[in-house]
């Protein structure tokens, strides 16, 4: 074989190497952008972009075969390879048929090295495009089929999608509510009436999907044009998991609503009521309000009688109606006092009953609260019987010293005009009144001194005793208050009682100086000591008021705290222990950040993930349920926008409303 | 008796106990800016009454008419000579008023003619300097009582030695607030009075 045969098969290996470096290269390319796509996540059109990334690197590096054409090109790749040739190669490419240069372009054996060289040039694009291959089948992303995302796939995976791609659900409410059936595409839950029958249904063959609801497994019927699986709503929350022979679980959450018990008031009678006598009719009126329907209601009257430990019922009910599924109404009805024949001592209680027409779990019942009529016992005096009484005659009686003055002055000035049993029948009234008045003094001062009123025996020993000087009483008053020693030596010392009463007793005194005048017929005489006596216990009003106006208020200064070096009491920033967060909410709070980390990885896995923790807070965390729920549909729709302030609002049910805290001082602005 | 006791004067006619407030946030300013042993507390002390000799400074106020009693007159005069200062405020702000116009009067029959302090006085200086003479008062400065901003004190001195201080310028109106509300002014308006119990304290 010529030098010139062996460069022109050499040529033929360079171009196919060429062309085959140029493939694998792009090849290799394509994966890496296919694979960054997918971790990623970027649509549909991101396989385009591979595809032409790496057409575009192959085309790029074919135009290099473009000079292989030449061969002279190609003796001068090989000639600096092997320098030894000293350019006999190149000699030959260019046409010269001379044997010893022919001779000597076969001297190096150099079509061995090309070759290893080729096949060298070729070791790394080929070890690049099986990695980017071999990356482009492990990643997760790469085996899915998720919503179209990537075509990529195995045409078996297509079927399978589109036995779940589409769910119908057909929801037909308990025929008591009244409602109509509704349907919903592609839900992530199901909210509906305990006892509605549940429809899901979906293209495909039925033997492909399976379905357990509450971990018992459902069957799934064929019909005409798909699967279909009919269950009815539980009465606690649930979860439906359809399972098809390849790809994703779909969940779907069963969320009941409970049909609540009517709610029911009675506004007549408003509080419970005593009766001395049982007779007449008694107006009834309650409210009724149910979320469904009313079906019907009634009064229920119970009467008991007897005492202690014998007691006997009954029981009947009146004014039942039917209210045929209205949500709110009202109930009248009169009950006859007269044909219970209420003993006294008997108890009508009553209240207003209402039933729904749940006719799955129920009928839903509610009740008012009881009022009770009770009739008084005849040895019962309660508070109806009081009867109010005028006032005591003494004190009706009792006039005020002015007001004696004044009737004194009056029948001084009639004096000439009367005769003199009239002027004494008139005068001994007034003196009745005038020792009426000096009586009350003498309690008054009395019970101040800490001793008991003068009493009616008490009130004649001062009488029979005659008129007490200012020291016999102060004397009396003392030995009451068991002071002792000269009382009337108040130059000084005086004390606070004393001080006060002092002017009383002297009006004391002055009233019976008044009261002997008027007792006689001189009424003229009796007026200077009732002036007297005026004037005292004018007196003794301001010695009263002055007394009391003279305590001071006492404040006692924390002189520790003055100095700043008292305890901290703690009133500006009180510190309370953080409160224990409860373990139910630790763990959903938990599962949640799990669940937020899976994001990124397995949209559709973090969905389901939140669907399951919407089945555990259905039932004590509503405002939670509903915030995961709109967080997995959100995640399902790959809603950009939405998925972040469902988060939020996740977060804001797990974490509970701001609370402000007592202790923690306002910011008002800088100082 | 180690701690200083604030004495408040207790005397027979008038309202002696027309600012009650005014020893407890006295008392509280002592507190404060001193290390005196003060009581947490203050008393009364009735102007007749013994007593009176036990306190270095007795504090005096009121509105109405002021007139001693003979017991008074002399306990006073006698609690002067034993070194006492009586300081005494008109809490009407008003020389026309009935308390300035008995009260130096009966306080001129006790313990002598009143004179006004210069602003060099020691007692401007004993604890706060107040270069100016007395601090004023919001009363004196809002134009009530006799609508005059009153320049000095007036007093009495025996040796040397203050033994009454008379103001014009109603401090039981400007001190007459609980010790708690001292933080909401910017300025305490009752340095004026750890002078004063300096003063008593130390001349």
């Amino acid at each position: 074989m010529t030098a010139h045969d062996r460069l022109l098969r050499l040529q033929r290996s360079l171009a196919v190497t060429l062309v085959a470096r140029a493939l694998l290269v792009g090849a290799a390319i394509a994966f890496v952008v296919l694979v960054i796509a997918r971790t990623l996540l970027l649509p549909a059109w991101s396989v385009g972009l591979a595809t032409l990334a790496g057409a575009g690197v192959a085309i790029a590096m074919l135009l290099r075969v473009r000079g292989v054409r030449s061969l002279s090109r190609v003796a001068l790749w090989v000639e600096e390879r092997t320098p030894s040739l000293r350019y006999s190669l190149v000699t030959v490419a260019d046409g010269v048929r001379s044997p010893s240069v022919d001779a000597q372009a076969l001297s190096v054996p150099w079509w061995g090295d090309a070759q290893k060289a080729l096949l060298k040039s070729l070791l790394i694009p080929g070890l690049a495009a099986l990695v980017a291959v071999a990356l482009a089948l492990f990643i997760p992303a790469a085996a899915r089929l998720g919503h179209g995302t990537f075509v990529g796939g195995a045409a078996a995976n297509a079927k399978v999608t589109d036995v779940l791609a589409v769910v119908h659900v057909a929801v037909a409410p308990p025929s008591y509510s009244g409602r109509a059936a509704t349907t919903v595409d592609d839900p992530t839950s199901i909210e509906a009436l305990v006892g509605s029958v549940i429809t899901v249904s979906g293209n495909g063959d039925a033997k492909l999907v399976t379905a357990t609801a509450d971990s018992s497994a459902r069957s799934v019927a064929q019909r005409a044009n798909g699967w279909s699986l009919t269950l009815p709503m539980p009465a606690r929350p649930g979860i439906v998991r359809l399972h098809a022979a390849v790809g994703r679980d779909r969940l779907i959450v069963l969320a009941p609503i409970a049909d609540a018990a009517p709610v029911v008031t009675l506004l007549i009678p408003a509080h419970d009521t005593i009766v001395r006598r049982a007779t007449g009719m008694f107006p009834l009126h309650a409210q009724l309000r149910d979320d469904i329907g009313l079906r019907d209601a009634s009064f229920e009257l119970v009467v008991s009688s007897g005492s202690g430990e014998n007691f006997t019922f009954r029981t009947t009910a009146i004014a039942r109606t039917t209210l045929g599924g209205r949500t709110e109404t009202t109930l009248d009805a009169r009950v006859s006092l007269d044909s219970l024949k209420l003993e006294p001592g008997d108890i009508l209680q009553l209240r207003a009953v209402a039933r729904d027409g749940n006719n799955v779990n129920g009928p839903g019942i509610g009740s008012s609260e009881t009022r009770a009529l009770r009739v008084a016992r005849a040895d019962e005096y309660d508070s109806l019987s009081v009867e109010q009484l005028p006032p005591p005659e003494e004190q009706g009686a009792v006039l005020s010293q002015r007001m004696l003055i004044n009737l004194t002055e009056a029948l001084v000035k009639r004096q000439r005009t009367l005769t003199r049993p009239v002027l004494v029948s008139e005068s001994q009234r007034i003196a009745g009144d005038q020792k009426k008045l000096r009586k009350r003094v003498g309690d008054i001062v009395f019970q101040r001194m800490g001793g008991e009123p003068l009493s009616e025996e008490g009130s004649d020993e001062i009488a029979n005793s005659g008129k007490l000087t200012p020291e016999q009483v102060l004397a009396k008053a003392d030995s009451v208050t068991n002071t002792g020693g000269a009382v009337m030596d108040v130059e000084g010392d005086e004390t606070p009682i004393l001080a006060i009463n002092k002017p009383l007793l002297e009006a004391f005194n002055a009233m019976w100086d008044a009261g002997r005048a008027l007792e006689v017929g001189e009424p003229a005489k009796a007026l200077p000591p009732m002036r007297i006596a005026l004037a005292a216990i004018e007196k003794a009003r301001q010695a009263e008021r002055i007394y009391l106006r003279g305590k001071p208020s006492t404040a006692i200064v924390d002189v520790a705290k003055a100095r700043l070096a008292g305890k901290d009491k703690g009133v500006s920033s009180v510190r309370e222990p953080r409160p224990i967060v409860d373990p139910v909410l630790r763990r959903r709070s938990a599962t949640f950040e799990r669940v937020t980390s899976l994001i990124a990885r397995d949209p559709d896995a973090a969905a389901d993930s939140l669907l399951l923790m919407r089945v555990d807070a259905l039932g004590d965390a509503p405002a939670l349920a509903a915030a995961l729920d709109d967080a997995a549909r959100a995640l399902r729709k790959r809603d950009n926008a939405a998925i972040p302030l469902a988060w939020v609002r996740v977060r804001r049910a797990l974490g509970g409303q701001p609370v402000q805290r007592a202790g923690v001082s306002v910011w008002e602005g800088a100082p | 008796m180690s701690d200083f006791v604030f004495a408040t004067a207790q005397y027979e006619s008038g309202d002696w106990d027309s600012a009650p407030l005014v020893p407890a946030n006295i008392i509280d300013t002592i507190a404060r800016y001193t290390s005196i042993d003060v009581a947490p507390s203050g008393v009364i002390v009735p102007l007749s009454s013994p007593q009176l000799f036990r306190y270095p400074l007795v504090y005096l106020t009121g509105h109405l008419p002021v007139r001693f009693g003979p017991s008074e007159r002399a306990n006073l005069q006698r609690y002067a000579e034993r070194g006492g200062l009586l300081f005494v405020d008109d809490h009407n702000h008003d020389i026309d008023g009935v308390f300035h116009k008995t009260a130096t009067e009966e306080l001129t029959r006790t313990y002598g003619p009143i004179k006004p302090l210069g602003k060099s006085h020691s007692l401007y200086k004993s604890f706060f300097k107040f270069d100016d003479g007395p601090p004023t008062t919001s009363h004196e400065l809002n134009g009530w009582g006799d609508n005059l901003v009153h320049q000095t004190l007036s007093g009495v001195e025996r040796d040397g030695r203050l033994v009454l201080l008379y103001s014009s310028k109603d401090y039981s109106s400007e001190w007459n607030y609980h010790p708690e509300n001292k933080r909401f002014l910017s300025v305490d308006n009752t340095k004026f009075a750890v002078n004063i119990v300096v003063y008593a304290l130390t001349r």
